[in-house]
């Protein structure tokens, strides 16, 4: 049995950039990675914009993710590719892990575990559309598997449901490769994706975004044929008399992305209702010593560059953790969406503590606080906050007087 | 003219009048939305076909930004091309492309 300090499980960005970091930190380290080839999700994202902060240039996902994939191999890293993680379990003073591979079983020990599992797409049975269950009905990043990894393209005429960021993607992808988009629905009255998402790939192509519309019904036996859009009305109905057919043979879902979290919560990690991953504290530990979080996995971002920022930090702090001390929970107010870190441990270094937060609507203008005992310890203003647009704030909490009894809140008022 | 900046994740609503950028926050936003008044520019991503079976298509993408008017030829040219050496990331597929002194360059390496 082989016996590492830390174990990342997930070998995309964000289980690479903390294998990177846990190796420098001292660490033996090892990678766990279920798919042939390591990088994730980044392998089928053809599109650029990737890189702009973490290396100043806008890379395409690929060439972020080899870049990444070379620092690794550089370091005394152990990847085990095509092995799929079975069973986490605490044992003695470290972990468990038991894999598949192509060898057969696999058993490692690890004194501490990164859960870099990265995040997986709603469906369409998750948003109850009725109908038939004909083929050509797709999630966005199954489509960009099928054009950017196995070059098939998998529509003629589409019509894509929901605007996040990898649907207004593939709906430029798509019409780059010929296929014809009919529209991008949203039910929402405002776009999920990044803005500069809607003006690239939609404005860009002539693609009408119809916001406050759905996906009613589809139709086909073996492959779709049609589907029936509608609008919606402020309680998100679909609104009787709007219904209008639209004749495709692909229907793209873009409809949301959910922290893959099975491993976590086999271990009973305390789940947020907010970011939907690893409720955690300044140095991305969960609610189980020894386990940390980081990338989509603990909160989906949009940006690769804060996954690496996160992630890096994560398999730092993996590689000499320190058990759970005397903890401040940082409660949500007004105004916020999601955030992390939700704790803070009066036990470790607060001086530098990465904020990640979403508001809870549309801002033209805003005021982020931290309250401490009901006093104003922070402050920072933002023009236009966006839900789909996470924002990064660095703050120094040693310097807020928190004791184990304080209360901590942070909320956005608008102004 | 009103526009929303492209050039980074931050998006930077911007206005353009007589040349005159506002709303921009660095410089690099105040060269696109001159550009987009007057020659609106973009990197193309896609990806070519390759004779390996491990991987049927490459990923590429314009090293620097063409002519939007231009995409529709790029991409033309993108799907006649099929490559069959063992290109790195970085690699250049194709020089100076649809008549700019832009090339094609390869985005990952072929394993």
């Amino acid at each position: 049995m082989k016996e590492y300090d830390v174990i990342v499980i997930g070998g995309g960005p964000a289980g690479l950039a903390a294998a990177e970091s846990a190796c420098k930190a001292g660490a033996k380290t090892a990678v766990i990675e279920r798919e042939a080839r390591l990088g994730g999700i980044l392998k089928q994202c053809v599109h650029d914009g990737f890189g702009l902060i973490r290396f100043g240039e806008k890379l395409a996902g690929p060439e972020y993710a080899e870049r990444y994939i070379d620092f690794v191999k550089a370091l005394p890293v152990d990847c085990y590719a095509l092995t799929f993680v079975t069973r986490l379990v605490k044992e003695g003073e470290g972990f468990a892990v038991t894999c598949v591979s192509r060898e057969g079983m696999l058993d490692f020990k690890a004194k501490s575990i990164v859960l870099a599992t990265g995040c997986r797409e709603r469906t369409a049975k998750q948003v109850l559309i009725q109908g038939t269950r004909p083929a050509g009905v797709f999630t966005a990043g199954t489509a960009q598997n099928f054009v950017n990894l196995m070059g098939k393209m998998p529509a003629k005429k589409c019509v894509i449901l929901g605007s996040g960021d990898i649907g207004l993607i593939m709906a430029r992808r798509l019409t780059l490769e010929g296929a014809e988009v009919e529209g991008v629905y949203e039910v929402k009255p405002e776009p999920s994706g990044l803005t500069r998402n809607i003006h690239q790939c939609l404005h860009d192509f002539g693609i009408p975004l119809h916001l406050s519309h759905t996906v009613t019904r589809v139709f086909g036996v073996d492959r779709l044929t049609a589907v029936e859009v509608a609008e919606v009305d402020d309680r998100m109905k679909p609104v009787k008399g709007t219904e209008r057919i639209v004749e495709c043979d692909a229907l793209i879902l873009s409809v949301g992305l959910i922290p893959e979290n099975e491993l976590a919560e086999s271990m009973g990690v305390k789940i947020n209702a907010f970011t939907k991953g690893p409720d955690c504290d300044q140095t991305y530990m969960t609610s189980v010593d020894g386990v940390f979080s980081a990338g989509n996995a603990l909160n989906v971002f949009d940006l690769v560059d804060y996954v690496s920022e996160c992630a890096a930090d994560a398999g730092r702090n993996a590689a000499h953790p320190a058990p759970s001390g005397k903890c401040v929970r940082l409660e949500r107010g007004k105004g916020i969406l999601s955030y992390v870190p939700h704790r803070i441990d009066l036990g470790k270094p607060q001086d530098r503590v990465v904020f990640f937060f979403r508001s809870a609507k549309d801002m033209d203008r805003a005021t982020l606080r931290i309250l401490a005992d009901g006093k104003e310890v922070y402050k920072k203003k933002f023009a236009f906050l966006r839900p789909p647009e996470m924002q990064r704030v660095e703050m120094d909490f040693s310097a807020f007087g928190l004791n184990a009894g304080s209360k901590l809140s942070v909320e956005l008022e608008e102004n | 003219m009103e526009l929303v900046c492209i050039v980074c994740p931050k998006g930077c609503r911007m206005t353009v009048e007589n040349g005159v950028v506002t709303g921009n926050t660095c410089k690099k936003g105040e060269a696109f939305a001159k550009a987009e008044a007057t020659c609106p520019m973009r990197t193309v991503c896609s990806t070519v076909a390759t004779a390996f079976e491990s991987m049927p298509v490459l990923p590429v993408r314009t090293d620097g930004e063409i002519p939007k008017s231009k995409i529709a030829e790029l991409m033309r040219f993108i799907n006649g091309i099929r490559v069959t050496e063992k290109l790195h990331r970085g690699d250049v597929v194709a020089k100076s492309v649809v008549g700019t002194d832009v090339d094609l360059i390869a985005t990952a390496t072929i394993y």
